[in-house]
């Protein structure tokens, strides 16, 4: 158990240091600051509520939220602290180092999904602060009666973000060790998460070609098996603002046990790998 | 500069595309994806031949457009950004640097083999398209409007991923770390792709007046009037689409030609080849 901390606690201070995950902060950075100028422009020229989608203004910004954290954006970078975590250590021949010491592989395996994990969640915890305060300091007036609102929906975003983002962060790193070239593993894993995004497209086509009596049930269970096409019909229910929070998450909860099996799957496959697998 | 020695690298360049794995990922999951659509998706399109001067056969070009232009940039990007990195990493370009070549050459001759290779490939990939259409639809209403629209549609994507390349090929020589250039390349491929949409308002509106990157310059091209009628709708005239496209075109050939300069520069100031 000790080993396995420190290990985790180097992961995630490797991480913390890590240029490649810096490069990417940066951009997601100038993403967050896109979509609060998106909402100060479309609250300034007073048809906020039309294009913000949403009735009660706190549901909006959550909504904003949910999509900047899932909508392609946070798997990117799930992707990117997959590939660090592996590749930083195989390029400087680290992991050797580390394989040659007298621990499991399964403990240098486990630190590293524990550590990049807390990594991700910090990084979420992070971004949920810096745009709630951008918010509150831009249109505190305006969102302070649906704030509640807002507040109540986090942990659900929470949840459903880290858990949607775990994945391919525990895809990437599967490629990582699977392939020897750190770059090419690197563009395969956002090869994965185009594959992904456009199975949603293929979705119906698909359907209606195979199985063309019973294309609507093909359509939703080809994308009920894919992370990112699962997280679209959620949003209905975790944004309606006919229930409270609570309530939505308890809608929801089903739904976030699915995702943490996608996410066991995805640590599976990374764990086996590991082991079996000359990384050095 | 030494043409010969251009020809030799080039060659050699477009060997390694044709045989390396990405190759025959892009090939494979495109050989899918259109199977699916145009069997699928595209089948909606034949109620769209009741629509005026519309040709459904070359209309569905427009509707797939997304995934080859996106598949291809990818594979170009990567291939840019490895092209120098990778030899750098492997020590391979020590070797090269020895025989008696301009380091321009080396660059120029990357570029060139790189940029042939794309241009295959995305042939290879319209091909397929067009091979499943014409099982599908029978062939278009007319042959010449066919041919030109689509050989314009090649060269403007061969012209928007020979960008891509170049770009990419910069990134590769004036980062030292393979690993930092591929994260430069894939947050740079995001912005292109992903998330260019939550910018709306603020790069949106600098992009359409500076279009610079190299997927806005190919929107603009396909595009040129901002208008319902693009490339894909007959009932714009070629020659008038040709007209209305050619500041982009020029524009695409200038940015292509100052990254392929910026390319020479950085490979000749760079001293550890």
């Amino acid at each position: 158990m000790g080993n396995l901390l420190k290990i985790a606690k180097k992961e995630f201070q490797d991480l913390l240091s890590s240029k490649i995950v810096l490069i990417i902060l940066i951009g997601y950075s100038f993403v967050i600051l896109c979509q609060i100028y998106f909402i100060y422009n479309s609250l300034s020229d007073g048809m906020g509520e039309t294009r913000l989608e949403y009735d009660a203004l706190g549901m909006a910004f959550a909504n904003r939220l949910f999509s900047i954290l899932t909508d392609s954006y946070g798997p990117i970078l799930g992707i990117m602290i997959g590939c660090a975590s592996i590749a930083s250590e195989r390029h400087g021949n680290a992991l050797n180092t580390l394989i040659a010491k007298p621990l499991y592989r399964d403990t240098i395996i486990n630190g590293k999904l524990l550590g990049s994990m807390a990594f991700l969640a910090l990084f979420i915890c992070a971004t949920i602060i810096f745009y709630t305060s951008s918010l509150l300091i831009l249109f505190g007036d305006a969102f302070a009666p649906t704030f509640s609102d807002y507040l109540s929906r986090l942990p659900v975003i929470f949840a459903l973000s880290i858990l949607l983002i775990g994945i391919f962060m525990a895809l990437s790193m599967l490629l990582a060790i699977l392939i020897k070239s750190q770059a090419f593993a690197m563009v395969m894993s956002t090869i994965v998460l185009y594959v992904s995004i456009n199975i949603e497209n293929l979705a119906r086509p698909l359907s209606r070609m195979m199985f063309p009596a019973q294309e609507i049930q093909a359509y939703n269970l080809i994308i009920n098996s894919i992370p990112t096409g699962y997280l679209k019909p959620l949003r209905d229910t975790i944004f309606s603002i006919s229930i409270d929070g609570w309530d939505a998450f308890q809608l929801v909860l089903p739904d976030v046990f699915k995702f943490a099996l996608f996410l066991f799957i995805a640590c599976f496959f990374c764990y086996i790998s590991f082991l079996l697998r000359d990384v050095s | 500069m030494s043409f010969i020695a251009i020809y030799h690298i080039a060659r050699n360049e477009f060997y390694r595309v044709l045989v390396h794995p990405l190759t025959m990922v892009i090939v494979a999951i495109m050989l899918i994806n259109t199977f699916i659509m145009v069997n699928g998706e595209l089948l909606d399109l034949k109620t769209l031949s009741i629509i005026e001067n519309v040709d459904v056969f070359i209309h569905a070009y427009y509707i797939n457009g997304y995934d080859p232009n996106f598949i291809s940039y990818i594979m170009a990007a990567f291939l840019g950004v490895t092209a120098i990195a990778e030899e750098r990493a492997k020590g391979t370009l020590n070797v090269l640097s020895s025989k008696p070549l301009y380091r321009k050459d080396i660059i120029l001759g990357k570029f060139v083999g790189l940029s042939v290779s794309m241009l295959v490939i995305v042939i290879a990939l319209l091909s397929m398209m067009t091979f499943m259409l014409l099982y599908l639809y029978g062939g278009p209403q007319s042959l010449t409007e066919f041919l030109l629209r689509i050989t314009a549609y090649t060269m403007s994507l061969w012209l928007e991923l020979s960008f891509v390349i170049a770009f990419t090929l910069l990134i590769g020589t004036v980062l030292r770390n393979i690993l930092m250039s591929m994260a430069i390349t894939v947050t740079f491929l995001s912005f292109e792709w992903f998330w260019r949409n939550a910018s709306t308002g603020l790069i949106e509106t600098f992009i359409t007046r500076f279009p610079i990157t190299p997927r806005t310059l190919l929107g603009w091209i396909i595009n040129p009037n901002n208008s319902l009628e693009n490339l894909f709708y007959t009932s714009m005239p070629f020659y008038s689409w040709l007209n209305d496209a050619m500041p982009y075109i020029v524009l695409s050939l200038v940015m292509v030609l100052t990254m392929l300069y910026f390319d020479c520069l950085a490979v000749r100031r760079s001293d550890d080849l």
